[in-house]
């Protein structure tokens, strides 16, 4: 119970940043990082599945209800939530999650990059897809995907590599 | 029975995500205009597509009929040239209209889809935005007036038919110039109504019905059909007139559809006066 209500402060705390800040950095003049993905990629990975997918929904949800824009967020966020135990057993081994205590600090440089990338890259791609909808747009939107991903995986390896305790899913 | 429930059991995750997924999409094209236009016009896009295949199906077995037509259609086309004195540019050709001084453009379409029987009738045709139609155009058959646009996708668009309680015309009588409102009450597609025409009016039998100015959507003038009978409507003291159309849906698949060149600035006009009537 505790640690249910320590995630919905952290969602509620990663919503809050993204709405008042992150939205509004223009980087560039069109880039804004997605740094609310933090909450699937620091949610342990022995933590409850279901607790994720639905808190990750919820996040997405209340973010589109600031930035008025459906179910978006919530649609790309669900998505990468689903799939985050497949793309860590895919870059950090099959075996790792047999281990007690393991979450994505213990993983080395490389690898602890290429899942936030990976991740990032998922979640960016799919906001844009659904966003823009047609292939015609997507092409002209690829840059922008591009950009907008490099950015928040930067921030986010930012994030992780300040934060060294860590966070209790 | 436990097989089944341990089937789902397992796929719980699985589950859980599709439904969540499901309800995201819904909030994304309920909420979102852009989106929700995306899914109309694919799903315009698509059953298009099918009615063009059919329909060039069929158009293959009926060659010869539209051979006819055509030519019969040549024919009023080259009637209406000698008066306008107009040269002929395709596809569409500006046509400033002779006796009423209105201004017109057509645009050929086909028919792809049409139905004939059901309470509400609908045509779609092969043409959409792209070639310059919008919704609210009057559509014209080579016999008669086929019915209104109500939806346009790139390609295609689709057409309330005059075979529609929905669709209403303004129409009159030929001979004297009292108008009314033509209406098909659906149950015969050679019969419509024509209402609010008023009891002191004299009507014969086979007198000549036609579209009125009055909106802007048909020009004026142009052959309905002919009255087959009429009785006096105790309630409201009006005529109720059966008409017999002229159009024959049933053997036409060219139309025209009416892009009427003055609407926008009638409508503002219209709007220009109405607020400053409701100004103190």
């Amino acid at each position: 119970m505790r640690s249910f209500l320590s995630d919905l402060s952290f969602l509620a705390l990663l919503c809050l940043l993204q709405v008042s800040l992150f939205n509004h950095i223009d980087f560039l003049g069109y880039i804004n990082p997605y740094i609310y993905i933090l909450f699937v990629l620091v949610y342990l990975p022995q933590g409850n599945k279901f607790h994720l997918l639905f808190l990750a929904f919820l996040l997405g949800w209340s973010i589109d209800h600031f930035m008025n824009t459906g179910g978006l967020h919530a649609s790309s966020l669900t998505f990468v939530a689903y799939f985050r135990l497949n793309i860590l057993r895919f870059i950090a081994g099959k075996n790792i999650l047999n281990e007690r205590d393991f979450s994505i600090y213990e993983l080395s440089f490389a690898k602890r990059f290429s899942f936030v990338f990976f991740m990032v890259l998922l979640h960016t791609h799919i906001l844009f897809s659904l966003e823009f909808m047609e292939i015609s747009n997507l092409k002209k939107a690829f840059p922008n995907v591009l950009f907008n991903a490099l950015f928040t995986g930067f921030l986010c390896l930012v994030y992780l590599s300040i934060t060294k305790k860590p966070y209790k899913g | 029975m436990r097989e089944i429930f341990d089937f789902f059991l397992k796929r719980l995750f699985f589950l859980c995500f599709i439904f969540l997924e499901a309800f995201a999409f819904f909030l994304l094209f309920a909420k979102n205009d852009f989106h929700r236009s995306i899914y109309k016009g694919s799903s315009l896009f698509i059953v298009g597509k099918i009615y063009q295949i059919r329909s060039e199906i069929k158009d293959y077995f009926s060659l010869k009929q539209v051979n006819e037509q055509l030519a019969q259609e040549n024919a009023s086309l080259k009637n209406a040239l000698e008066i306008s004195k107009n040269p002929l540019k395709t596809p569409e050709q500006e046509i400033e209209d002779p006796v009423y001084e209105q201004k017109y453009t057509y645009i050929p379409a086909r028919i792809i889809g049409n139905s004939l029987h059901e309470k509400k009738n609908f045509l779609t045709l092969d043409k959409g935005t792209l070639d310059g139609i919008e919704p609210d155009m009057g559509v014209l058959l080579p016999n008669g007036i086929g019915g209104v646009i109500i939806s346009v996708s790139k390609h295609f668009s689709t057409v309330r038919s005059l075979l529609n309680p929905q669709t209403k015309i303004n129409a009159r009588l030929k001979r004297n110039k009292y108008f009314g409102t033509l209406i098909w009450h659906g149950q015969d597609h050679r019969i419509a109504l024509l209402e609010d025409i008023p009891k002191y009016v004299s009507i014969l039998r086979g007198d000549i019905v036609e579209t009125d100015g009055k909106s802007a959507i048909f020009p004026q003038g142009i052959y309905l059909g002919k009255v087959k009978d009429y009785q006096l409507d105790a309630e409201n003291g009006n005529y109720k007139i059966r008409v017999e159309l002229a159009t024959d849906f049933a053997a036409s698949d060219r139309v025209y559809v009416v892009k009427n060149l003055l609407k926008k600035e009638r409508e503002d006009l219209k709007k220009e006066t109405l607020q400053k009537e409701s100004e103190p």
